[in-house]
């Protein structure tokens, strides 16, 4: 069986463009996100919903405790990051929030899933983990009605927290659309999603590529500067930022630097990245309800590819003597 | 009192359709004599039928090279006519195309037993070394690379060796990204000429990366499905629908 890929087309290099565009895509992502900390905000009474409310703190968390996780930022960001999980952790009372949650909706996922990067910056309430690890050993929370890509996010999140998991990994991974490694011209915008965030969750987002079986990175080598010209031409940005947050987490990534030059010409000067081709709302909350998502993903990817290409240049630098 | 004749502009296009309509049922039966001169008549008024024999070029020829019929005097005559009528444009956005379709038609009739000095008596073709200069890179810039392998699709046909078909041949994962980019975005004749050079590579190349069944990587693309899709989706565009038939030949996909 032939595998050839005569003319495999990346480019190998780093650049320093690309390099210049994520760092500043990143930066000011961080710096919308920071001032737009009073609308992350949860309601001060009446019901919460556990699997939306909490959600925008979540992914702030998620954004700051990769970018600390990195460390790879300017001064401003490594001195940013810490704030803003510190001010996410603060919102949800230091954790009790989400116990509470989770006490009362035993078989809800979300809640872990919002607590590992908290659990990765070392923000840690113990009461939780008692009980996550409770429920994560019963047969009930190993058999979950979820797509497999749902699944993984699950399983990645006890990883980081560092409770045994309920399935193998990449036995779940098969089970993806990405798994199947089907016809690259029957995606579609959900199913896109589906497939970056089997990326995210089998790599740890970038942490560890080869998480990522060899076979899934060739088909994504393959396919992903389609599915990025498929977007861009869409303006789907916040996709974009998911696809060039994909090929970071590759092992041989292809850094695309036209992409993220178009990314960071998406992105407002206030450093908010608008979702996609739609004018954004005026009023500050409308917009940042439609673009805080985008935002973090921008700040992560912009983050993660920094990171990644400085460990390149690294690399590939002449060696002092 | 007012002409209620339809358009020049809209007369050429259907004249280009019913001929490739023609073509098509003509390669999917080779019962029925076809003779390029009776799809000529309808179109005594206007030189349309002249005009969609240049624009076909050499598909116009594929029922007696690959569906078995024969070639008479008569349409020779007309190909040879619509040649003359209308020459191929000197420079252009049109050139390379009409050029290397010339150059194919020549091939083609040479190969059906018609002097080559009947042809082209100033000793034209041979084909060009480069066509059109410098290629798009199939690695950094494979949507422009394949764009342009798009339209030169009419070249993709059994044994017909020119500069584009050697790019098709090797450059299979650009030929692959241009397919699936052409999906994605609908733009199904752009696909259809796409993967009728995939299937023109595969039917030259026993050993071309294509024709292995789906590598375990989903790295390369399978013809058959991408054509029964094209089938459903654009086959009722008769240019396209003869794009697929040309490509279900030349992968032995035809009944």
């Amino acid at each position: 069986m032939t595998n050839q890929r005569p003319d495999d087309g990346e480019i190998d290099a780093v650049t320093l463009d690309h390099l210049a565009d994520a760092h500043h895509l990143a930066s000011t992502a961080l710096t919308w996100l920071d001032a737009s900390r009073e609308y992350f905000r949860l309601p001060r009474s009446g019901h919460r919903d556990p699997n939306n409310d909490f959600k925008p703190l979540g992914e702030l968390a998620l954004a700051a405790s990769l970018v600390m996780r990195e460390n790879t930022g300017g001064q401003r960001e490594s001195r940013l990051a810490p704030t803003l999980i510190e001010f996410a952790w603060e919102e949800l009372d230091r954790g009790t929030l989400l116990y509470e949650q989770q006490l009362r909706h035993p078989l809800l996922t979300d809640l872990m899933e919002i607590y590992a990067p908290f659990a990765r910056a070392g923000y840690r309430h113990a009461p939780l983990e008692e009980l996550l690890a409770h429920l994560t050993a019963l047969r009930a929370t190993a058999v979950p009605e979820m797509m497999p890509n749902r699944r993984l996010a699950v399983l990645n999140a006890a990883r980081v927290i560092g409770l045994p998991l309920s399935a193998d990994m990449e036995q779940v991974a098969e089970r993806t659309w990405l798994g199947g490694t089907p016809e690259p011209w029957m995606i579609d915008w959900s199913t896109a999603y589906a497939v970056t965030h089997t990326v995210f969750h089998l790599t740890d987002w970038a942490a560890r590529p080869k998480g990522l079986p060899k076979r899934l990175q060739e088909y994504l080598r393959a396919w992903l500067p389609v599915w990025l010209e498929i977007w861009l031409e869409a303006a789907q940005w916040d996709l974009v930022a998911e696809l060039l947050l994909v090929d970071v987490c590759l092992e041989q990534p292809g850094y695309h630097p036209h992409a993220w030059r178009k990314l960071r010409e998406a992105q407002h000067d206030n450093g908010m990245l608008p979702y996609g081709p739609h004018p954004t709302p005026e009023r500050p909350e409308d917009a940042f309800t439609a673009n805080y998502h985008p935002t973090c993903v921008a700040a992560i990817a912009g983050t993660l590819a920094v990171s990644r290409g400085i460990g390149e240049l690294a690399r590939h630098a002449p060696a002092v003597t | 009192m007012t002409s209620t004749s339809p358009p020049v502009r809209v007369v050429y296009t259907e004249a280009v359709e019913a001929l490739a309509a023609a073509v098509v049922r003509a390669l999917r039966s080779a019962d029925d004599g076809f003779r390029l001169i009776d799809q000529l008549r309808p179109y005594t008024r206007h030189k349309a039928g002249l005009a969609a024999l240049r624009v076909l070029g050499p598909d116009a020829l594929a029922p007696f090279v690959l569906g078995g019929h024969r070639l008479d005097e008569e349409d020779v005559e007309a190909v040879l006519l619509s040649l003359r009528v209308f020459p191929a444009p000197s420079d252009g956005p049109g050139a390379e195309v009409a050029l290397l379709q010339d150059w194919a038609t020549s091939e083609l009739l040479v190969r059906l037993g018609v002097d080559q000095l009947r042809l082209f008596p100033d000793g034209f073709v041979s084909v060009p070394e480069q066509p059109g200069g410098v290629w798009p890179s199939p690695e950094r810039e494979w949507p422009a690379w394949g764009a342009r392998m798009a339209r030169l699709a009419g070249l993709a046909l059994p044994g017909l060796r020119c500069p584009v078909y050697y790019q098709a041949r090797h450059h299979p994962l650009a030929l692959a990204r241009g397919v699936t980019r052409a999906m994605l975005r609908r733009d199904y004749p752009t696909a259809a000429r796409l993967v009728r050079w995939m299937a023109a590579v595969e039917a030259s190349d026993p050993s071309a990366p294509h024709t292995t069944p789906a590598t375990e990587a989903g790295t390369t693309l399978q013809i058959p499905p991408l054509l029964r899709h094209l089938q459903i989706y654009a086959g009722r565009e008769w240019r396209s629908a003869l794009d697929i038939e040309l490509a279900e030949h030349m992968v032995g996909l035809t009944a």
